[in-house]
């Protein structure tokens, strides 16, 4: 008897939970060992401890990735200076290979800022976002907003726990980003594209960045903002809060 | 390059099999995982005699991506990412494509 979902023998060793399909098999056959074993299961599982650590905790956290200088920490910048009395604590990880710059950018804006510093490292990953976090303290009912390393591939991969996904671009980058670096599009609810008010210097037909990004991601929320002049900041912060009182 | 971090998992993962000597290593990548099989292959030969798995070869099964068409219920492989549907829909379900799983580990 052969098992149907994975196709093996029915006499192996199962290991299985009440209630739940997922199972697996003891298939050692001398020589090999067949499993069916997530590579990155490591990474993945600490980011559903950060993950379960934020939401008791009634935590946002957003993980803001996008191309090197598309603005992000110009954006989390614009976001501290405008933030109202009534907005929820905030906090910044800053991730980046070297430097504390964008850490201290965040201070002088008047927010809390741990700045990650990857080293040769290409992306943030859990473990790291944990040691940050710890370092952090995020206070209770807070949004922590986390900038990636400046980069729009290998960010795509890692689950840091974060609740929400945003990818960011610039009007700069050119209208065929997304086409180029489809996965981060693809994986993420909300692209912001920065530095509208340099739309009049450019050529660029921000019709078809979109219709890029919808065909990657037809349900993806898009901003196009200037977080220099503060167009457009309005519907950004409205998104922000929006997300920090449904979690 | 985060092959490298990908290799990195996958050598945690074979940790508890130190204790025997490995011949054959095999993973299964997703095309739309977003990981370069060949970048993966040359950075686990990088890193495999300090690993102490000089003797064990890394297969890749690169699997093409399955979707599920959320317009017309169609099932379809999409060649890459934001390939439309037949039907001319980009909202699909990715039923495969994605996974990068460790699927075999051979022995001596």
């Amino acid at each position: 008897m052969m098992c149907g979902h994975c196709g093996c023998a029915g006499e192996k060793a199962r290991l299985s939970e009440p209630g739940s399909d997922a199972h697996r098999h003891l298939h050692q056959d001398g020589d090999s060992l067949q499993l069916q074993q997530a590579l990155l299961a490591g990474n993945d599982a600490l980011a559903q401890q950060n993950r379960d650590w934020l939401t008791a905790n009634h935590i946002t956290c957003i993980n803001l990735m996008g191309t090197p200088g598309a603005g992000k920490t110009q954006l989390l910048e614009a976001t501290f200076k405008g933030a109202g009395p009534d907005w929820p604590p905030m906090a910044v990880l800053e991730g980046d290979q070297q430097t504390q710059n964008d850490a201290r950018r965040i201070q002088a804006s008047g927010g809390r800022a741990v700045q990650i510093n990857t080293g040769t490292g290409c992306h943030l990953d859990a473990q790291m976002i944990q040691a940050g976090l710890a370092s952090l303290a995020p206070a209770v009912g807070s949004l922590v907003l986390v900038e990636n390393v400046g980069n729009l591939v290998c960010p795509a991969l890692f689950d840091l726990g974060e609740q929400h996904r945003v990818a960011m671009m610039a009007v700069t980058d050119g209208e065929d980003k997304p086409d180029k670096y489809p996965h981060l599009f693809a994986g993420c609810e909300l692209v912001v594209i920065n530095k509208i008010d340099l739309l009049p210097y450019l050529d660029v037909d921000m019709d078809r960045v979109k219709a890029s990004l919808r065909k990657l991601n037809p349900w993806v929320e898009i901003l196009t903002l200037s977080a220099g002049t503060g167009e457009g900041l309005d519907a950004w912060r409205d998104w922000l809060l929006t997300r920090a009182h449904h979690d | 390059m985060h092959e490298l971090s990908v290799v990195r998992a996958l050598l945690t993962q074979l940790e508890p099999y130190a204790h025997r000597k490995l011949t054959r290593v095999r993973i299964e990548v997703g095309n739309l995982s977003c990981v370069d099989g060949e970048r993966l292959q040359f950075c686990f030969d990088m890193v495999k005699q300090k690993a102490g798995l000089s003797g064990a070869e890394l297969i890749i099964d690169t699997v093409p991506a399955r979707a599920e068409c959320r317009a017309c219920g169609r099932h379809f492989t999409p060649s890459g990412p934001g390939d439309a549907c037949g039907c001319g829909s980009y909202d699909y379900i990715l039923t495969s494509g994605r996974q990068l799983l460790l699927t075999e580990i051979g022995f001596e």
